[in-house]
């Protein structure tokens, strides 16, 4: 059974224009970054202060806020997740993305209340591991961008009291993104994946092939019907990094696929009560 | 003494031998089974994982098995089947895992083999938390494979069998989908394009040479061997073939920590 109704366009940001932004082109949902724990540098997340900034500006439009805490763990930076986790910004907040199985595990011992993803950081491949998280009060898995949409369905219908996600907008991870090395770095302002570069190799013949080994930017919006279908609910957009002129394009672009989606499927309804 | 495990890019009945052929004061074990490929490591495939954890406990050696990174469905119940019918076999004596679900379910009610968490578990910069180790405690691992020797000494503490992944090839990334394939837009022919296909790439930004090995994206360079103060349970060491295994142990025992 497919609860369109609850659809979200989950939009990204990394300032103040951002957040308008996104508000502005029709997101459901924001996700942004905490200093020092985000996956993207400093420079495009927030400390607490301006987070509490954030909460109040997004719940003031009627949408929702997530923090994204998919930096990776280790002991040197547990104290500040700790401290993240107690903190009552974090408790106003109306999701954590998280990363690290043992910061789930911390989250979920310490019932703050706030409803919790697990990232496609995570790598998130079966139903065992789907029921794990469950156990541990997740209320939503973002699907690895390694699955084919086969195995998404079958964890979905397999697992229909989890919620799913899925980045269909903007750039996506080619290589396993949880553990890929590839150079992240930041050029010409711009943050950049190694994977977009391009690589030279040389066959056996001698002929020399230039290619990059990743992906260019998705746009799943002509095929969000086929995610739905599969029990897909929110429509991430990727792009913290970006400026807010993308993020205000990328949210109108998702927010009008998803309403002529819910549009189509109301005028099904009726039809089918005729 | 070190207690070394050995682990082959591939295995064939000759090279077995070779490996089982070394005393068990030199090598203890062996790691069978590729983290991401059904032909990558075996001619043919489980039927020769099976039979070669057999030959490898005839000889007293103890057996690990790789599990797959991937537990998608079906691989899924595939693997858990293998981990059952080794369990049956009394052939395998640990199993090595980076999946939480295939860890938590095994430790339940599905076989008593202990479980290992993997290197191939961590994020990409291998960090390790006490909170990470207690949960994967809590969901019943009982060894922890570690590539940062300094966590030896944290991790033994708690009560935990430490591996250390003492030389293996530096992998800079890997993905579900068979990097060969997608060059050559073609399938592996059940692993003949990668037999002869181990291609080397050229970063032109960063003037890197990489290797693409199936899966797994490598650095094109000698992996350097990873010594602990803190000796630890067990050493693991992988190569492509095993010809340059006495070397390498020869090396291992040179760096033998004293022991205190």
């Amino acid at each position: 059974m497919i609860h369109s109704t609850s659809l979200e366009v989950l939009a990204p940001a990394s300032s103040i224009e951002h957040v308008e932004a996104a508000i502005n082109a029709g997101a459901d949902a924001i996700y942004i970054g905490i200093k020092g724990l985000s996956a993207r540098p400093d420079n495009w997340s927030f400390s607490l202060t301006e987070a509490q900034e954030i909460v109040n500006l997004v719940h003031r439009s009627n949408c929702k806020i997530y923090f994204a805490v998919n930096a990776e763990i280790g002991e040197y930076n547990t104290k500040d997740v700790q401290e993240l986790l107690g903190h009552s910004t974090c408790t106003s907040c109306d999701a954590l993305i998280l990363s690290d199985w043992g910061v789930i595990r911390l989250a979920s011992d310490m019932n703050m209340g706030v409803p919790l993803h697990a990232s496609t950081l995570l790598g998130v491949y079966n139903i065992p591991t789907i029921r794990v998280l469950e156990e541990m009060g997740v209320t939503r898995v973002i699907f690895n961008t390694n699955l084919l949409i086969h195995q998404m369905a079958e964890l979905s219908r397999s697992v229909p009291s989890m919620s799913y996600e899925i980045i269909s907008y903007g750039g996506l991870c080619f290589n396993d993104n949880r553990r890929c090395r590839l150079p992240h770095y930041i050029s010409n302002g711009n943050y950049c994946v190694g994977c977009k570069d391009n690589y030279r190799y040389v066959n056996d013949q001698g002929e020399t092939q230039t290619f990059s080994i990743g992906f260019a930017d998705i746009d799943l919006t002509p095929i969000i019907s086929q995610y739905v279908s599969i029990g897909v609910s929110s429509f991430k957009i990727e792009g913290r990094t970006r400026s807010a002129e993308y993020i205000s394009h990328s949210t109108s672009i998702l927010r009008k696929a998803v309403d002529n989606y819910l549009a189509s499927e109301k005028k099904h309804i009726s039809y089918y009560y005729i | 003494m070190k207690k070394i495990l050995v682990g082959l890019q591939k295995w064939t009945p000759n090279e077995l031998e070779h490996v089982l052929s070394y005393p068990n004061e030199q090598v203890s074990g062996i790691i069978l089974g590729d983290p991401f490929c059904e032909y990558h490591m075996f001619q043919h495939g489980d039927f020769d994982l099976i039979e070669f954890a057999e030959k490898a406990k005839t000889v007293g050696k103890v057996v690990v098995y790789q599990t797959p990174v991937y537990l998608t469905h079906p691989i899924f119940d595939k693997t858990l089947s293998i981990i059952q019918y080794l369990e049956k076999k009394k052939v395998c004596d640990w199993i090595l895992a980076q999946d939480v679900g295939l860890i938590h379910l095994c430790s339940k009610n599905k076989t008593t083999i202990p479980i290992c968490w993997s290197v191939w578990g961590y994020n990409r910069s291998n960090f390790i938390s006490y909170n990470l180790v207690n949960f994967l405690m809590s969901i019943g691992i009982q060894g922890i494979e570690i590539n940062n020797p300094s966590w030896g000494e944290h991790v033994s503490c708690l009560n935990l069998q430490v591996f250390l992944n003492g030389y293996a090839p530096t992998v800079v990334s890997f993905r579900q989908t068979c990097y060969v394939e997608s060059v050559y837009k073609t399938h592996c022919n059940n692993g003949d394009l990668c037999q002869k296909s181990m291609f080397i790439i050229q970063d032109i930004r960063r003037n890197q040479t990489l290797t693409i090995n199936g899966y797994v994206l490598e650095m094109n360079i000698p992996p350097k061997l990873i010594q602990s103060e803190t000796p630890p349970d067990w050493y693991t060491i992988h190569l492509q073939t095993s010809d340059r295994l006495g070397d390498l142990l020869k090396k291992v025992s040179e760096n033998e920590p004293s022991k205190p």
